[in-house]
């Protein structure tokens, strides 16, 4: 067996012993049996490959890079370190977390050389706490949390680096020493944590980190069609509920404006038609009132335009020489309808010839009509004699016969009295006593 | 009882992300292969 031969098989057995051992989680020794198989043969590339992703796994990315990167460069093809790198840089925000834990180790270290183990702890803890399998972190704060006898927590440190590696030398020697103190540290209760975990991530949140609620799940295609369904039943009772009300209330004000607005138009023109009506009524009263003033002149014989008529009818019966005619009109006149002077004037005139010559003829008239049975007509013709000539005492003895015959016994009796006391005429005044009953 | 100082001694810086490029050109991947070629080579030389 030549010596090329014998280092491959050299190279092999220890790469099936890493191999082995990284099965079994003994990290740090399959490491050492990787080193060593590469240090036979540099080619070993899955030997490689296996180092870096041991490094990685126990938190030292940057010596898991190298490796991958050597392992790159001497088989281009075919390597599965292709992958590796290809998932550390796919995954965004994975390399600035794992950059910035190394840098947090590092500083911590600084800060202890320095004497600030305080700020060293804080350090760690955060770098823990961002990357749990960080195993150099997780033993350094164990290491610092023993020195200052907090065995609980160093505890869990080293639990949690032999969880990662099992053989981790510097993590059974510090159990070791908290086994010699008489510390009894509580095992972690994983299924709790996973329960934990499930309702609270402590892990700080990265940019591309999507929350999914446990409750989501992909709509199927009928409760997609129940989903529409029931939108548009939303929808429509949003528009009958909401908008059709207020599209009611709109309408409704609208109609009330107008009615309101006919209803002051319709006051107003009954208010109108109301003024009209009194003005009809107050025209109307006037023109009876004057058509009544216009009777009066006109059409009673009691009218003014009939005692005018009266005197034109006395003057043309003077002009025929007709004096019974014109006594007979005489008769009829009521000169004090007249206004007017000039037939005042007239009056006058005729007044002193009816004086003179009338009551003779207004007495046969009175006769006349007395004989007829036209009382009314003879008292009218008396009256006007009596009137003329006050001592017409035949005149006033027919007309006290005519009241006593019309039982108007006291303007008879007065009428007596007076023949009876003033008269001349003794049988007149026997006459007179007769008919008044002495 | 642990000893500080010298558990301490026995921690590295962890090479930093930045770093990984001066790493790999430092990094020295001599083999087994590598040192008994050198060797042969010196015999031969010789």
């Amino acid at each position: 067996m030549d010596y090329e031969r014998k280092i491959r098989v050299i190279a092999n057995s220890y790469y099936n012993m890493g191999l082995e051992k990284a099965k079994l989680r003994d990290l740090s020794g399959s490491a050492d049996c990787l080193k060593k198989c590469l240090h036979f043969n540099k080619y070993m590339t899955d030997a490689r490959n296996l180092l870096g992703l041991i490094y990685y796994e126990v938190g030292e990315v940057g010596d898991a890079l190298v490796q991958w990167v050597i392992s790159k460069n001497l088989q281009p093809e075919d390597n599965r370190a292709d992958y590796y790198l290809e998932a550390i840089q796919k995954k965004k925000g994975t390399m600035d977390l794992e950059r910035k834990a190394v840098r947090r180790f590092n500083q911590a270290l600084a800060y202890i050389k320095s004497g600030s183990e305080d700020l060293a702890i804080l350090q760690l803890n955060k770098a823990v706490e961002d990357k749990p399998n960080y195993i150099k972190a997780q033993l350094l704060f164990a290491l610092l949390c023993l020195v200052r006898e907090e065995h609980q927590k160093a505890g869990k440190a080293v639990n949690k680096v032999l969880q990662i590696d099992r053989n981790n030398s510097k993590a059974l020697y510090y159990k070791s020493i908290m086994k010699d103190t008489g510390t009894k540290i509580k095992p972690e209760r994983e299924p709790e944590k996973r329960k934990l975990k499930n309702v609270l991530s402590h892990r700080q949140m990265q940019d591309d980190d999507v929350i999914i609620p446990p409750s989501y799940k992909e709509n199927t295609r009928d409760q997609a069609v129940l989903n529409i369904m029931a939108g548009l039943l939303l929808g429509a009772a949003v528009v009958f509920f909401l908008v059709m009300p207020a599209n009611t209330k709109s309408i409704n004000e609208n109609h009330n404006r107008e009615i309101l607005k006919y209803s002051e138009q319709l006051s107003q023109a009954n208010q109108k038609a109301d003024l009209l009506s009194q003005q009809l009524k107050s025209l109307e009263s006037e023109k009876k009132t004057a058509e009544e003033s216009l009777a009066s002149l006109t059409n009673n014989s009691d009218s003014i335009l009939a005692q005018y008529q009266a005197v034109i009818g006395i003057l043309q019966a003077y002009k025929k020489n007709d004096f019974p005619s014109s006594v007979k009109i005489y008769a009829g006149l009521n000169p004090e309808l007249i206004a007017s002077a000039d037939v005042q004037a007239i009056i006058a005139e005729i007044k002193k010839d009816m004086t003179q010559k009338g009551c003779p003829i207004l007495e046969d008239l009175g006769d006349k009509a007395m004989k007829s049975g036209d009382n009314q007509s003879a008292l009218n013709y008396y009256g006007k004699c009596i009137e003329l000539k006050p001592d017409s005492w035949q005149a006033k003895f027919n007309t006290a016969v005519i009241y006593k015959g019309m039982d108007q016994k006291d303007q008879a009796n007065a009428l007596f009295s007076d023949i009876i006391n003033n008269s001349k005429d003794e049988t007149l005044s026997a006459k007179a006593k007769s008919e008044r009953g002495f | 009882m642990i000893d500080f100082d010298s558990e301490m001694n026995e921690y590295r810086p962890s090479l930093e992300v930045d770093a990984v490029e001066d790493a790999i050109v430092r990094s020295d991947i001599t083999d087994m292969n590598d040192l008994i070629m050198n060797l042969i080579k010196e015999v031969t030389k010789e």
